[in-house]
């Protein structure tokens, strides 16, 4: 389970650049859920998830997982609780190791790494079996260099890597967005299997309204730091793609309204 | 013959610099060069205890010891007080310059009649070859305590090679691999990387504190300057290494191209020295060698681009 609150995050404070990625967010998330996150791009997303990974810290607000106040856990010690996979295929994979060699660095997640070699015969046997399950070929390549994979093959491994040891979060940024259309429906359906046969507590930002609609047993939608849509139950089982398209152009109208208010009271005022 | 054997040798000791230039420059992708420091600190730290008649197996092992020290504080201040990589190095390599002045004293400890490792092996040589003072290899007249220190040194790599091998094939070897390859990842992944720095710079450091502390016996003497442009040298061996071995080849093959890439260079240094090289112009063909060989990989990617495409370029 994973609970935010009153989260608030701002890039480069009393600047002219000054970003308020995110705004008093809250969020609270069951266990088992599987939550698609969409929103604008700039809205926040990625933030999000660093929030919850620790990769940055927020301004103020906390963070708990699992009852547990992790608001001031550094990053490699909240890895223990948290699998992640990013958008871009080389940062979840390590490209001058064996493939082997990060799978075995990934059964380690968040647990002390000793003198024991690290590619013991039982943990080569589970690899093989579990890359055999993506019938990508890979399993034969277990000596090869991660470098020498493909964009899609890299994000299957970085999706075992992250689910290796059961994750109590799950999370995912758009992890299919660098991918051709064909590898991109291979690591979805392959993301839909882990999350659901393993029940995993999920977080997955996406682009792609088709995925929003079809995945998941909620839906959260982000705009300018703040959460403006959660939908769930009922309600969620019945969203379209349409719907979606509906809310996003929703949003279009009242930033213009926002604006043209704006640019009315200036010309009134200034 | 005695040259080549003496190169040969020479070649080794500083292998034990080239496998720490190559944990940090490639494993954790560090520009490191404190080695300059440890290297001197691990000469000056033996030689200083053997001239005070301390054993010199006990000496060599604090002359790791210091190394590693330096090693592990550049990755502190590099980790902890977030200092540019290269301008740690450069804090604690010109630190060390003094204390390895305090350390012994004087600019220069001589160790003429001191027991040695060099000594040692010398006389284990003596006693295997029952006594003989010179024998017969190739048709070419070798001393024995030439080829004891040639064996001893040889004896020490290979260890060393196993011991590094074996090392980061395990799991937390592993995770240093990963930290120089992917950080984000292996951060992800819990690993803390900023330890893994710090732990790797010392082991990297104590092997050329090491280097140094061999050199010192070998030749006979410590010097305060020892140290200097040993980035460099240990560099070049690396490259050369690579260029034998593939630089994506394993890591077994890395490692041993490393030492290999060390004795190489020590080889091609003492012939051009016998041609007539100036000894002075050494560091500075070092330096311009190992530019070249940085440089080269990419000149060679534009020449073949450009033969690719003949016609791109004039339209
Ligand atoms: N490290 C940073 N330094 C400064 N600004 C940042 C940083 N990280 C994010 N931002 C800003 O915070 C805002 C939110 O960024 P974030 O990456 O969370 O958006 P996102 O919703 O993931 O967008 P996208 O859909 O494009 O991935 C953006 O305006 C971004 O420029
Ligand atoms: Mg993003």
């Amino acid at each position: 389970m994973l609970e935010l609150i009153n989260i608030y995050k701002t890039f480069n404070a009393c600047s002219l650049s000054e970003v308020k990625s995110l705004v008093n967010f809250s969020l609270k998330i069951n266990k088992g859920d599987f939550v698609t996150v969409i929103g604008t791009n700039g809205s926040g997303k990625s933030t999000l998830q660093n929030i919850i990974s620790g990769t940055i810290s927020p301004d103020s607000g906390s963070i708990l997982i699992d009852n547990a106040n992790v608001t001031n856990w550094r990053e490699d010690k909240r890895a223990s609780l948290i699998g992640r996979v990013f958008q871009n295929p080389f940062t979840g994979t390590a490209p001058g190791m064996t493939i082997a060699e990060n799978l075995a660095l990934a059964a380690l997640r968040g647990k002390i790494r000793g003198l024991r070699w690290a590619l013991r015969k039982k943990l080569v046997a589970q690899m093989k079996e579990k890359l055999s399950t993506l019938k990508m070929g890979i399993e034969d390549r277990l000596d090869a260099p991660v470098g020498t994979l493909s964009g899609g093959q890299r994000q299957a491994i970085t999706l075992l890597m992250a689910s290796w040891l059961e994750p109590k979060i799950f999370l995912l940024d758009e992890h299919t967005a660098a991918l051709d259309p064909k590898s991109a429906e291979k690591i979805i359906n392959l993301t839909k299997e882990i999350v659901e046969s393993r029940k995993l507590t999920t977080l997955m930002v996406t682009h792609s309204m088709q995925q929003a609609a079809n995945l998941g047993n909620r839906l959260i939608m982000m705009h300018r730091g703040r959460l403006v849509r959660d939908i769930q139950g009922e309600e969620r089982n019945r969203l379209k793609t349409d719907d979606l398209l509906n809310m996003f152009e929703e949003l279009r109208l009242l930033e213009q309204l926002d604006e043209s208010a704006a640019e009315m009271l200036q010309e009134n005022y200034i | 013959m005695t040259l080549l054997m003496g190169a040969f040798s020479m070649g080794i000791i500083l292998s034990f610099l080239a496998l720490g230039v190559y944990i940090s420059f490639r494993i954790f992708n560090f520009p490191d060069i404190t080695a300059d420091g440890s290297f001197a600190a691990g000469g000056a730290v033996a030689a200083t205890l053997i001239a005070a008649g301390i054993s010199p197996l006990i000496a060599t092992v604090a002359g790791i010891l210091v190394g590693m020290l330096a090693g592990a504080i550049t990755g502190i201040i590099h980790t902890k007080f977030k200092i540019n990589g290269l301008l740690s190095g450069i804090l604690v390599m010109t630190a060390f310059y003094s204390i390895n002045l305090h350390v012994m004293g004087k600019s220069n400890i001589p160790l003429i009649s001191c027991a040695t490792l060099t000594t040692y092996a010398e006389k284990a040589a003596s006693v295997l070859f029952m006594g003989r003072e010179t024998v017969e290899i190739f048709g070419r007249e070798c001393y024995t305590g030439d080829i004891g220190v040639l064996a001893a040194g040889l004896l020490f790599a290979a260890l060393a090679a196993i011991l590094l091998y074996w090392y980061f094939r395990t799991n937390l070897g592993s995770a240093m691999r990963a930290t120089g390859d992917n950080p984000q990842m292996i951060l992800a992944l819990g690993v803390n990387t900023g330890n893994m720095i710090i732990i790797g710079l010392a082991i990297s450091n104590g092997l050329i504190g090491l280097s140094g502390a061999l050199l010192a016996q070998y030749q006979g003497f410590a010097d305060v300057q020892m140290g200097i442009g040993m980035v460099v040298w240990g560099l070049a061996s690396v490259i050369i290494g690579e260029a034998l071995t593939g630089q994506n080849s394993g890591l077994g093959f890395t490692i041993t191209g490393a030492i290999m890439g060390s004795v190489l260079f020590r080889l091609l240094v003492a012939l051009a020295l016998r041609w007539g090289l100036n000894p002075n112009d050494l560091k500075l063909i070092t330096a311009a060698f190992v530019f070249i060989a940085l440089i080269s990989p990419e000149l060679i990617k534009k020449i073949k681009k450009r033969n690719t495409f003949p016609s791109m370029s004039r339209t």
